[in-house]
């Protein structure tokens, strides 16, 4: 009987190995958790909004944008809980602006709370503010961008900024401030609002989209009332969670065949 | 003195090129990664210049600020959309493009290619 035993065998093994759940570790991107905050701030310093850092997920990081009305500027440092962000994007080193600085805040690994966010200027400033809790984002702050880009338009309704990317999964914020009164405005497709600021003199409004594979990636933003503004776009890295017991891959599945 | 004759002639050709940089200068290859897109007024520039009001939209003033007189109604007839590049030194160029080409850009294709000759 060993000659049908032996082929018997051999088809068993076949099987059992197709059946085997392949691991799936496809390229992910870093994705927004919690609640997103924003605040439009007349003229003030510094700058006070409570922010709620969920305790969702791995490799958080806290994600700070900022825009002021008119020449432009950008804090000279930025608190959560006390604790210093780190500046990564600082728009007034980018070319001239129509109405405002793009300027991005990091915070690496934040603890879960509810606490301020102080964005401290040295003398009153008219802007807005839009911070936002990321999962699976890389928590070395100096080499999370790939890419950053800046464009401005004079009078116009729309704007859009391509910026090419580096490396697999990054998630590309992108923001836009317009001198308009409250102009409606949306994100191109594809893009996730994060937040939106409307007010009298300055509107505002944060994104987010995820890029699988690495290369061009064109965000934009378009409004209803023709205004000078600017836009900004910046990728960030993605990290992986550490797998756990209850992300390991299934089980074999065994088929016996005698 | 054929190495005499050889050094005056690449001596002659290297002036000559520089000559040549010199008035005709170099093609430089430009970065295109931005665009907008804004309105097109009926006036001579398209736009809500000193001198024209667009009274839907608040743009400009009422007034011409230089003559007193009652500014011209500047009315929207269209919408162009521009590509924005930068040369090396970050002077920014603008073409218009094709809302195909804009559709195409925002699907993150890239935009059409640029390049100027820079006269020194």
């Amino acid at each position: 009987m060993r000659w049908l035993y032996t082929p018997l065998l051999v088809l068993a093994v076949i099987v059992t190995f197709s059946f085997r759940t392949p691991r799936a570790y496809a390229v992910a991107y870093p994705t927004r958790v919690g609640t997103d905050a924003a605040q439009y701030f007349a003229s003030s310093d510094p700058w006070t909004m409570a922010m709620t850092v969920p305790s969702t997920g791995q490799n958080r990081a806290l994600v700070c944008v900022v825009g002021i009305g008119g020449a432009g500027g950008a804090p000279t440092s930025m608190t959560w809980n006390g604790t210093g962000m780190t500046k990564i994007i600082d728009g007034t080193t980018l070319p001239a602006q129509q109405q405002t600085d793009g300027v991005m805040f990091y915070l690496a690994n934040p603890t879960a709370a509810t606490a301020n966010v102080v964005a401290n200027w040295g003398s009153n400033k008219q802007g807005f503010l839009i911070c936002a809790t990321f999962q699976d984002m890389h928590q070395t702050s100096g080499t999370v961008i790939d890419a950053s880009g800046q464009a401005n338009t004079a009078a116009g309704t729309s704007i859009s900024k391509q910026i090419t990317t580096a490396t697999d999964g990054d998630v590309i914020i992108t923001w836009f401030g317009i001198g308009s009164t409250a102009s409606a405005h949306t994100p191109g497709g594809g893009q996730s609002l994060i937040a939106s600021v409307l007010e009298s003199n300055i509107d505002a409004g944060a994104s987010d989209i995820g890029q699988t594979t690495a290369g061009n990636i064109t965000t934009s933003w378009s409004w209803t009332t023709a205004a000078s503004g600017d836009l900004f776009a910046v990728a960030l890295k993605y990290q992986a969670p550490t797998a756990s017991a209850a992300a390991s891959p299934p089980p074999l599945e065994q088929i016996w065949i005698f | 003195m054929l190495s005499s004759l050889a050094a005056l002639l690449i001596g002659m050709l290297t002036t000559l090129n520089s000559m040549k940089a010199q008035v005709f200068g170099g093609i430089t290859e430009l970065k295109c990664d931005a665009s907008y897109t804004k309105d097109v007024y009926d006036t001579p520039t398209g736009d809500v210049t000193p001198g024209y009001y667009d009274p839907v939209r608040n743009l400009g003033n009422i007034k011409n600020a230089t003559t007193g007189e009652d500014s011209i109604i500047a009315t929207v007839i269209s919408t162009a959309s521009y590509e924005v590049c930068n040369d090396v030194e970050g002077k920014r160029y603008e073409y218009t493009i094709t809302s195909k080409q804009l559709t195409d850009f925002r699907d993150s294709k890239p935009l059409p290619a640029k390049s100027v000759q820079l006269v020194e």
